[in-house]
């Protein structure tokens, strides 16, 4: 989105502020979560053991949280935290911090990684060619290229399937399946 | 006022936020108007707003959040006559040539429009 120029963003005049900032993502983060669930504020108080006041005050003022009172917070409402330090090319800090929640869509659309086993390839589109008995693949906008067979389901002639890379301990290091349609090559 | 800035950051990076601000997107009325929201010592506090696009001609996506005045909310519903002079306030040739000084192109297209050369010295 463009905006107008700006010399610095707020966050750049204190640790505080920048330390504000992100605490105030993190708490509305938080906050859809306990829509979603849905939970309300007393219920993550006393899974807190704290007050409703005291949850009250962390939401209308999250300046003072602690990297513990983080996770606290997020396990009370069944999540984890990460702490991410990134280099968005603005060292003058122009444009303030990513919102937390932009790092939490990209990690949801990459398919929710866990490892980095499950981040090394961006899938390879396939399309099936033929039916039941001869399982073959051909990459999209390739003219030859069989990769796999002997798959146990059987796919439509012309489907598009994801084929993606998958770390292989043991076997033949090619062809393993999943029931919900991906392909690990 | 860090809490009110941390939720127009949200608004600049198009989160959806209900808790910290939100339009009327359902009231054709008022659908241009938007509201920051926060809660100081058991005091609700609003700053009202219109949005408007001060670069019609070359950036059609723009959207530029104007606040005209801040008020306190102590009822659950919006008052009708708030959102009314917000958008009175949007048509006012006053704030037009405000956002002007810093969006030319806006005071341009509304010269134009009403078939007026130049603004009035």
């Amino acid at each position: 989105m463009e905006t107008m120029k700006r010399q610095r963003h707020w966050t750049e005049s204190s640790t505080a502020d920048f330390v504000y900032r992100i605490s105030s993502d993190f708490i509305m983060q938080l906050e859809k979560r306990l829509e979603v669930l849905p939970v309300s504020q007393k219920e993550l108080a006393d899974r807190l053991n704290v007050t409703i006041g005291r949850v009250s005050q962390v939401f209308n003022n999250p300046g003072n949280l602690t990297l513990r009172n983080f996770v606290q917070y997020s396990r009370a409402l069944g999540m984890k935290v990460a702490v991410v330090a990134y280099d968005d090319d603005d060292p003058q800090n122009q444009n303030g911090p990513i919102n937390s929640d932009v790092f939490t869509k990209c990690w949801e659309r990459a398919g929710r990684p866990h490892d980095f086993f499950d981040l090394a390839p961006t899938p390879i589109q396939y399309v099936w060619l033929s039916g039941a008995s001869v399982h073959y693949f051909r990459p999209i906008g390739a003219s030859k290229g069989l990769i796999s067979e002997s798959l146990t389901n059987s796919f439509h002639v012309g489907e598009v399937v994801n084929v993606q890379k998958k770390a292989v301990t043991s076997s033949p290091a090619t062809t393993a399946m999943t029931s919900d349609r991906e392909i690990y090559a | 006022m860090r809490y009110v800035r941390a939720g127009m950051d949200c608004w600049l990076d198009g989160q959806i936020c209900d808790s910290r601000f939100h339009g009327w997107p359902n009231d054709p009325e008022h659908d241009s108007c938007l509201t920051f929201k926060w809660k100081e010592k058991r005091q609700h506090h609003r700053l009202y707003g219109f949005l408007c696009n001060p670069k019609p001609a070359s950036n059609r996506s723009f959207r530029l959040c104007v606040l005209v005045f801040h008020a306190y909310k102590n009822d659950w519903a919006t008052d009708p006559t708030t959102l009314n002079r917000c958008c009175l306030l949007q048509q006012d040739f006053r704030t037009t040539e405000a956002i002007a000084q810093v969006y030319p192109e806006y005071g341009e297209t509304y010269l134009k429009q009403r078939g007026i050369s130049k603004w009035k010295q």
